[in-house]
Protein backbone atom coordinates (compact mmCIF):
# COMPACT_ATOMS: atom_id res chain seq x y z
CA UNK A 1 0.00 0.00 0.00
CA UNK A 2 1.23 3.43 -1.15
CA UNK A 3 1.97 5.67 1.84
CA UNK A 4 0.67 9.33 1.59
CA UNK A 5 3.43 10.65 0.51
CA UNK A 6 3.72 9.11 -2.74
CA UNK A 7 0.48 9.30 -3.43
CA UNK A 8 0.60 13.25 -3.22
CA UNK A 9 3.80 12.98 -4.86
CA UNK A 10 2.33 11.27 -8.18
CA UNK A 11 -0.72 13.95 -7.99
CA UNK A 12 1.51 16.61 -8.10
CA UNK A 13 3.96 15.48 -10.90
CA UNK A 14 1.58 13.87 -13.22
CA UNK A 15 -0.52 16.99 -13.43
CA UNK A 16 2.58 18.82 -15.61
CA UNK A 17 2.90 16.00 -17.74
CA UNK A 18 1.26 17.81 -21.07
CA UNK A 19 3.01 20.63 -20.27
CA UNK A 20 6.17 18.89 -19.86
CA UNK A 21 5.53 17.26 -23.53
CA UNK A 22 4.73 20.74 -24.63
CA UNK A 23 8.08 21.67 -23.99
CA UNK A 24 9.85 18.46 -24.81
CA UNK A 25 8.73 19.02 -28.11
CA UNK A 26 9.99 22.70 -28.00
CA UNK A 27 13.61 21.09 -27.35
CA UNK A 28 13.60 18.08 -29.34
CA UNK A 29 11.15 19.19 -32.65
CA UNK A 30 10.69 15.16 -32.59
CA UNK A 31 7.89 13.54 -31.06
CA UNK A 32 9.64 10.30 -30.80
CA UNK A 33 12.17 12.22 -28.74
CA UNK A 34 9.93 14.33 -27.16
CA UNK A 35 8.42 11.07 -25.72
CA UNK A 36 11.49 9.66 -24.51
CA UNK A 37 12.53 13.06 -22.41
CA UNK A 38 9.35 12.86 -21.05
CA UNK A 39 9.73 9.54 -19.24
CA UNK A 40 13.52 10.13 -18.76
CA UNK A 41 12.60 13.39 -16.85
CA UNK A 42 9.73 11.32 -14.70
CA UNK A 43 12.50 8.69 -14.06
CA UNK A 44 14.92 11.32 -13.18
CA UNK A 45 12.12 13.05 -10.62
CA UNK A 46 11.23 9.48 -9.39
CA UNK A 47 15.16 8.88 -8.15
CA UNK A 48 15.13 12.31 -6.74
CA UNK A 49 11.57 12.43 -4.94
CA UNK A 50 12.81 12.86 -1.76
CA UNK A 51 14.60 15.88 -2.59
CA UNK A 52 11.25 17.89 -3.53
CA UNK A 53 9.12 19.14 -0.68
CA UNK A 54 5.29 18.28 -1.22
CA UNK A 55 3.26 21.27 -2.41
CA UNK A 56 6.18 23.36 -3.34
CA UNK A 57 6.33 24.25 -7.16
CA UNK A 58 6.55 20.80 -8.47
CA UNK A 59 6.46 22.58 -12.40
CA UNK A 60 9.45 24.05 -12.02
CA UNK A 61 11.22 21.61 -10.44
CA UNK A 62 10.01 18.58 -13.23
CA UNK A 63 10.90 21.40 -15.90
CA UNK A 64 14.70 22.13 -14.85
CA UNK A 65 15.21 18.27 -14.24
CA UNK A 66 13.56 18.43 -18.04
CA UNK A 67 15.78 20.68 -19.42
CA UNK A 68 19.02 19.38 -17.84
CA UNK A 69 18.69 16.33 -19.24
CA UNK A 70 17.97 17.64 -22.91
CA UNK A 71 20.93 19.96 -22.59
CA UNK A 72 23.84 16.77 -20.85
CA UNK A 73 22.19 14.84 -23.84
CA UNK A 74 22.96 17.52 -26.37
CA UNK A 75 26.40 17.99 -25.12
CA UNK A 76 27.50 13.75 -25.12
CA UNK A 77 26.30 14.17 -28.23
CA UNK A 78 28.10 16.86 -29.58
CA UNK A 79 31.22 16.02 -28.19
CA UNK A 80 30.41 12.43 -29.97
CA UNK A 81 30.06 14.04 -33.23
CA UNK A 82 33.12 16.69 -32.08
CA UNK A 83 30.86 19.37 -32.60
CA UNK A 84 31.26 23.08 -31.06
CA UNK A 85 30.14 24.04 -27.58
CA UNK A 86 27.79 26.10 -28.97
CA UNK A 87 26.08 23.93 -32.00
CA UNK A 88 22.76 22.49 -29.35
CA UNK A 89 21.53 26.68 -29.50
CA UNK A 90 22.50 26.21 -33.48
CA UNK A 91 20.29 23.01 -33.48
CA UNK A 92 17.34 24.45 -31.87
CA UNK A 93 17.62 27.37 -33.73
CA UNK A 94 17.52 25.50 -37.19
CA UNK A 95 14.40 23.29 -36.26
CA UNK A 96 11.58 23.77 -37.91
CA UNK A 97 8.59 23.31 -35.67
CA UNK A 98 5.60 24.46 -38.27
CA UNK A 99 5.00 20.77 -38.24
CA UNK A 100 4.04 20.57 -34.83
CA UNK A 101 1.64 23.34 -34.74
CA UNK A 102 -1.21 22.35 -32.21
CA UNK A 103 -3.48 19.79 -32.67
CA UNK A 104 -6.50 20.77 -30.03
CA UNK A 105 -9.37 21.40 -31.40
CA UNK A 106 -10.65 24.41 -28.95
CA UNK A 107 -12.51 27.17 -30.80
CA UNK A 108 -10.38 29.47 -30.38
CA UNK A 109 -7.42 27.87 -31.78
CA UNK A 110 -9.53 26.77 -35.03
CA UNK A 111 -10.76 30.71 -35.64
CA UNK A 112 -7.29 31.27 -35.43
CA UNK A 113 -5.67 32.64 -39.12
CA UNK A 114 -3.52 29.94 -40.13
CA UNK A 115 -1.10 32.27 -41.82
CA UNK A 116 -0.78 34.04 -38.46
CA UNK A 117 0.06 30.83 -36.92
CA UNK A 118 2.40 29.64 -39.67
CA UNK A 119 4.30 32.82 -38.88
CA UNK A 120 4.11 33.07 -35.71
CA UNK A 121 6.01 29.30 -35.40
CA UNK A 122 8.88 30.83 -38.47
CA UNK A 123 8.79 33.87 -36.09
CA UNK A 124 9.69 31.88 -32.85
CA UNK A 125 11.93 29.64 -34.36
CA UNK A 126 14.16 32.43 -35.98
CA UNK A 127 14.36 34.26 -32.46
CA UNK A 128 18.30 33.56 -30.25
CA UNK A 129 17.90 30.64 -28.19
CA UNK A 130 18.14 32.91 -24.75
CA UNK A 131 15.12 35.06 -25.91
CA UNK A 132 13.28 31.99 -27.15
CA UNK A 133 13.47 29.84 -23.88
CA UNK A 134 12.30 32.84 -21.55
CA UNK A 135 9.30 33.78 -23.90
CA UNK A 136 8.33 30.19 -24.72
CA UNK A 137 8.64 29.08 -20.84
CA UNK A 138 6.73 32.37 -20.09
CA UNK A 139 4.02 32.77 -22.94
CA UNK A 140 3.45 29.08 -23.66
CA UNK A 141 4.56 27.53 -20.24
CA UNK A 142 2.72 30.45 -18.67
CA UNK A 143 5.34 30.05 -15.84
CA UNK A 144 6.13 32.97 -13.62
CA UNK A 145 9.18 35.01 -13.54
CA UNK A 146 10.85 33.85 -10.24
CA UNK A 147 10.29 29.98 -11.79
CA UNK A 148 11.83 30.69 -15.25
CA UNK A 149 14.47 32.13 -12.99
CA UNK A 150 14.85 28.83 -11.73
CA UNK A 151 14.53 26.54 -14.17
CA UNK A 152 16.99 28.50 -16.53
CA UNK A 153 19.45 29.53 -14.25
CA UNK A 154 19.44 33.17 -14.37
CA UNK A 155 18.76 36.16 -12.04
CA UNK A 156 14.96 37.59 -12.35
CA UNK A 157 15.84 40.74 -14.11
CA UNK A 158 17.61 38.64 -17.02
CA UNK A 159 14.68 36.45 -17.49
CA UNK A 160 12.53 39.90 -17.34
CA UNK A 161 14.60 41.31 -19.83
CA UNK A 162 14.84 38.46 -21.91
CA UNK A 163 11.08 37.87 -22.29
CA UNK A 164 10.63 41.81 -23.19
CA UNK A 165 13.24 41.76 -25.48
CA UNK A 166 12.05 38.62 -27.42
CA UNK A 167 8.28 39.30 -27.51
CA UNK A 168 9.90 42.85 -29.03
CA UNK A 169 11.86 40.75 -31.64
CA UNK A 170 9.12 38.76 -32.24
CA UNK A 171 6.66 42.02 -32.82
CA UNK A 172 9.14 43.44 -35.11
CA UNK A 173 9.59 40.64 -37.16
CA UNK A 174 5.95 39.77 -37.57
CA UNK A 175 5.02 43.21 -38.37
CA UNK A 176 8.13 43.75 -41.16
CA UNK A 177 6.39 40.31 -42.69
CA UNK A 178 2.81 41.50 -43.00
CA UNK A 179 4.43 44.83 -44.50
CA UNK A 180 6.52 42.67 -46.90
CA UNK A 181 3.23 40.22 -47.67
CA UNK A 182 0.74 43.42 -48.27
CA UNK A 183 3.20 44.67 -50.35
CA UNK A 184 3.21 41.78 -52.65
CA UNK A 185 -0.51 40.91 -52.64
CA UNK B 1 4.09 57.77 -16.32
CA UNK B 2 5.75 58.45 -19.43
CA UNK B 3 5.18 56.02 -22.77
CA UNK B 4 8.62 54.59 -22.70
CA UNK B 5 8.14 53.46 -18.96
CA UNK B 6 4.55 51.99 -20.15
CA UNK B 7 6.09 50.06 -22.67
CA UNK B 8 8.40 48.44 -19.96
CA UNK B 9 5.57 47.97 -17.68
CA UNK B 10 3.35 46.43 -20.04
CA UNK B 11 5.15 43.54 -20.84
CA UNK B 12 4.97 42.99 -16.71
CA UNK B 13 1.75 43.48 -17.23
CA UNK B 14 0.83 40.93 -19.66
CA UNK B 15 3.10 38.39 -17.79
CA UNK B 16 1.05 38.81 -14.79
CA UNK B 17 4.09 40.09 -12.72
CA UNK B 18 3.20 44.23 -12.55
CA UNK B 19 2.44 45.32 -8.90
CA UNK B 20 -0.90 46.66 -8.21
CA UNK B 21 0.46 50.33 -7.57
CA UNK B 22 1.68 50.19 -11.29
CA UNK B 23 -0.91 48.75 -12.06
CA UNK B 24 -2.69 51.61 -12.03
CA UNK B 25 -0.58 54.03 -12.66
CA UNK B 26 -0.62 51.96 -16.14
CA UNK B 27 -4.06 51.82 -16.79
CA UNK B 28 -4.43 55.75 -15.98
CA UNK B 29 -2.07 56.19 -18.81
CA UNK B 30 -3.81 53.72 -21.04
CA UNK B 31 -6.88 55.33 -20.25
CA UNK B 32 -5.33 58.60 -22.68
CA UNK B 33 -2.90 56.58 -24.89
CA UNK B 34 -4.06 55.36 -28.08
CA UNK B 35 -0.88 54.13 -29.30
CA UNK B 36 0.23 52.30 -26.22
CA UNK B 37 -3.07 50.68 -25.94
CA UNK B 38 -2.25 49.38 -29.37
CA UNK B 39 1.07 48.03 -28.41
CA UNK B 40 -0.78 46.14 -25.72
CA UNK B 41 -2.99 44.50 -28.14
CA UNK B 42 -0.38 43.08 -30.12
CA UNK B 43 2.04 41.98 -27.15
CA UNK B 44 -1.25 40.04 -26.03
CA UNK B 45 -2.23 39.02 -29.79
CA UNK B 46 1.37 37.30 -30.03
CA UNK B 47 1.11 35.76 -26.39
CA UNK B 48 -2.43 33.96 -27.55
CA UNK B 49 -0.95 32.98 -30.82
CA UNK B 50 1.98 31.57 -29.00
CA UNK B 51 -0.09 29.87 -26.46
CA UNK B 52 -2.76 28.45 -29.40
CA UNK B 53 0.24 27.20 -31.86
CA UNK B 54 2.84 25.53 -29.29
CA UNK B 55 0.86 23.43 -26.83
CA UNK B 56 0.66 20.34 -27.61
CA UNK B 57 -1.16 17.47 -25.25
CA UNK B 58 0.82 14.42 -24.67
CA UNK B 59 -0.30 11.27 -26.50
CA UNK B 60 -2.62 8.73 -24.20
CA UNK B 61 0.42 5.70 -24.79
CA UNK B 62 2.82 8.51 -23.01
CA UNK B 63 -0.03 9.05 -19.96
CA UNK B 64 -0.06 5.34 -19.60
CA UNK B 65 3.38 4.51 -19.30
CA UNK B 66 4.44 7.47 -16.78
CA UNK B 67 1.30 6.53 -14.83
CA UNK B 68 2.62 2.74 -15.03
CA UNK B 69 6.33 3.54 -13.89
CA UNK B 70 5.16 6.05 -10.91
CA UNK B 71 2.28 2.64 -9.84
CA UNK B 72 5.66 0.41 -10.22
CA UNK B 73 8.12 2.46 -8.28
Amino acid sequence: MKDERRKKFEKEVLSHLDRLYSYAIHLTSDRDDAFDLVQDTYLNALKSEMQYSLGTNAGAWLFTIMRNLFLNKLRRKNRKNEGNVGEWIDQMAGTDMIGFEKTKTDPSARLFDRLLREDIVRAINTLPVEFREAVVLCDIQGFSYADISMILGVPIGTVRSRIHRGRMILRNMLAEWKNTASKED
Amino acid sequence: MNCEEVLRHLHDYVSGELSANHRESLMEHLDGCAACRRFLRQIKKIRTALENTMNHDAPPELHRVVREMLADA
